[in-house]
């Protein structure tokens, strides 16, 4: 059961599934990354593997919206979550973010 | 005159205002295009110099530049104009009608559209449409798969360049569109990518000067200011300098290659987090802080306002601990001292020798038994490696400040098996988190046995320990200067990785098991101390005839249970006046220090 719990600027459109990881690498793991920061230099190393970006600053011209489109990544940057989504299943739709409610 | 200049400021002050939104934390946002055009224009007078004692005419200039890949280019002719008009104006100085006359015929010259900027036909023609469409008519097109490869090459090239030069990149610069058969396309180059450019580096990328014809439909240049910029379609990339077409393999060739550079520039960055690099990327411009209002007032933009609040956020100590941290780093790249790794584009795999990677686990205790896997894996940690007084032959950990979800020891013979994984997460069964630690303890000793005798000595004899990070030959020298009657050759300074949350626990248990007295845990965070409750889960019996001091550098509380006392100091310097108070009481110690970040700065 998918539940809306936020959207952003679409950067670069997609739908994918996955588990939400922390942008600052805290230990968390996962597929899509949650970050505050567009940061080009945090994400670099990360970008050919993840599954998509989610970042809560940034505009649709910012470095990683770009590198995010030549990777052929779904980014929403710019995003206002209303709930912390870290560590839970999240569906990226283009601009928008839902969580998977247990049950 | 006034045309020109207010032409160019009102490009430059788009730039900001389209870029107002976060972009790079390595540079703070936006700040870095009107401060490197700032910086830039101490650099115009030697320029035109330059130019005028080569007997340059504009024409000449734009002759030399016109082509693919050149350092000439319609970027560096408009960086040198918008420079000139930005630091005469921000320094409220008169503008040289010569200047801007040469800059301007410059660029009508080298292009061949007629027009000075991009923004008044949405073009930048430098080639003619022959010139492409032969490169098209006598290349093989890539295929879509092979595509997408490519587009991920082109996506790592230009993460790397975002990563060094920003908004600054003189190096990536697009320009078209030309027309072929009905079709738009787009000329990007990625040029100058060389030792020279990247001075840290000890090698060269295979191919220094690529350019890539992509695909796009009846777009214009100034389409790449919009989000279409990241989606055209590399259809052939070419070496500029031989002008064959890139096969496949060249392709994922640089891109390798490309990644091995951004890892050398991370290993680089690699005392520097998130926030001291933000600090970093100020610091780099604070020589012009006392512009700062100045320019804000001039030009009426905000863009000062981040740099402005970062700083007066942070503490002062902060500041002048990136900043001497920077100026280390600065000159340890200059001097060439970063170590080998650092200055290497050898694989981790290689450093290591991958025969020695007998088993990574990650967080969740997964083993990983793919060598691209842990390689990747490796490389995704944004590796730290330590190696033991800097011998191969004891031992090395990786892993990660922030990541904490990898360790790997190996030994250089590649005979033992020990791995641990550093970062247990809280959510990890208690079983694995058991079964892991075991292994490791019953690891350990291996690793010891191969280490050198001297250090292995040093260790069964030792009756004091100082757990904690880095630099640990730092706490040689506090003994050393303390005088506290320990001879050097009774120093043993040990490396481990720093992600070792329970580090304190696997020394003390080795070294309290050879009866130390003292265990004294310096550190700024919670896997630097050392709890006596959770020592006590290890230690039992021994616990209570071991006497255990934390000094801790900063506010914290403890993580394991809410009794810990700590003695608290509120900088690096006080946390050295303790211990060197502790030492001076008990005296005539041997000594394993396992030193802290933060110890350097006490030396």
């Amino acid at each position: 059961m998918w539940r809306k719990v936020g959207e952003g600027k679409c950067a670069h459109p997609g739908v994918v599934e996955g588990v939400a990881m922390g942008g600052r690498w805290d230990g968390n793991r996962g597929d899509i990354v949650v970050t505050k920061t567009a940061s080009a230099i945090e994400l670099s190393m990360l970008l050919p593997s993840v599954k998509a970006i989610i970042c809560t600053e940034g505009g649709v011209l910012s470095h990683i919206a770009v590198l995010a489109r030549e990777y052929g990544i779904p980014c929403v940057v710019g995003a206002r979550i209303e709930e912390n989504i870290v560590g839970r299943r999240v569906r990226v739709e283009n601009g928008s973010i839902y969580v998977e409610d247990e049950g | 005159m006034n045309c020109i200049e207010d032409y160019v400021m009102g490009i430059v002050a788009k730039i900001i205002r389209q870029r107002g939104e976060q972009k790079s934390r390595l540079f703070i946002p936006s700040h870095y295009i009107p401060m490197a055009l700032f910086t830039a224009a101490d650099a115009v007078p030697e320029i035109w110099q330059y130019i005028r004692d080569a007997g340059y005419t504009p024409t000449k200039l734009a002759t030399i530049g016109r082509g693919v890949c050149s350092p000439i280019n319609q970027k560096s002719l408009f960086v040198m104009l918008a420079s000139y008009v930005l630091g005469k104006r921000l320094r409220g100085e008169a503008l040289e009608q010569n200047i801007l006359d040469y800059c301007s015929d410059a660029m009508l010259a080298y292009r061949c559209d007629g027009t000075i900027f991009a923004e008044q036909n949405g073009m930048i023609r430098i080639l003619s449409d022959k010139f492409v469409c032969d490169r098209i008519i006598e290349s093989e097109l890539l295929s879509d798969d092979e595509r997408n490869i490519a587009s991920r090459m082109c996506a790592a090239l230009r993460t790397y360049l975002f990563c060094l030069n920003c908004e600054a990149r003189g190096c990536m610069f697009s320009h078209g569109p030309y027309y072929c058969d009905s079709t738009t396309y787009i000329v990007g180059e990625f040029s100058h990518i060389n030792k020279e450019h990247f001075y840290w580096l000890s090698y060269n990328l295979p191919i220094n000067n690529i350019f890539v014809l992509y695909k796009g439909d009846g777009i214009t240049l100034t389409d790449l200011g919009t989000p279409i910029h990241g989606t055209l379609t590399p259809i052939v990339i070419f070496d500029a300098d031989g002008g064959r077409a890139l096969s496949i393999q060249d392709i994922e060739k640089v891109e390798a290659n490309v990644h091995n550079a951004l890892k050398n520039t991370l290993e680089i960055l690699q005392e520097f987090d998130q926030e001291s690099r933000n600090i970093m990327g100020a610091l780099v411009y604070l020589d012009f802080y006392s512009f700062l209002s100045k320019i804000s007032t001039r030009l009426g933009y905000e863009y000062w306002r981040y740099v402005r609040d970062l700083l007066e956020s942070m503490p002062p100590h902060k500041i002048s601990e990136v900043r001497e941290k920077y100026e280390r780093m600065m000159r340890r790249v200059a001097l060439g001292k970063n170590g080998p790794w650092l200055t290497s584009s050898t694989p981790t795999k290689t450093i290591l020798g991958a025969q020695n990677v007998l088993l990574v686990l990650d967080a969740d205790g997964t083993i990983f038994d793919s060598e691209d896997l842990i390689e990747k894996t490796i490389i995704r940690t944004c590796m730290h490696i330590h190696s033991a007084k800097g011998d191969k032959d004891l031992f090395f950990g990786l892993s990660n400040g922030r990541l904490r979800d990898l360790i790997l020891l190996a030994k250089d013979n590649g005979v033992e098996r020990t791995a641990e994984i550093a970062g247990i997460r809280s959510n990890v069964r208690s079983e694995l988190r058991k079964i892991i630690r075991a292994e490791l303890l019953k690891a350990m000793p291996r690793v010891f046995a191969g280490a050198k005798e001297a250090i292995r000595e040093a260790v069964i004899n030792a009756n004091l320990l100082i757990v904690s990070d880095n630099y640990h030959e730092v706490v040689s020298t506090w003994l050393e200067k303390a005088g506290l009657g320990v001879a050097k050759e009774h120093v043993v300074t040990l490396r481990t990785a720093n992600t070792h949350e329970n580090k304190g626990e696997i020394y003390a248990k080795i070294l309290m098991e050879k009866k130390a007295d003292l265990v004294i845990a310096v550190g700024n965070d919670k896997k630097d101390v050392l709890c006596p409750r959770a020592l006590d889960n290890i230690l039992r019996e021994k616990r209570e005839k071991t006497r255990v001091i934390n000094v801790f550098i900063g506010d914290w509380k403890c993580y394991e249970c809410s009794e810990c006392v700590f003695l608290s100091a509120e900088r690096p310097e006080d946390a050295y006046a303790i211990i060197m108070n502790i030492l001076a009481g008990g005296g005539g110690w041997r000594i394993i220090g396992l030193g802290d970040k933060h110890t350097e700065d006490l030396a």
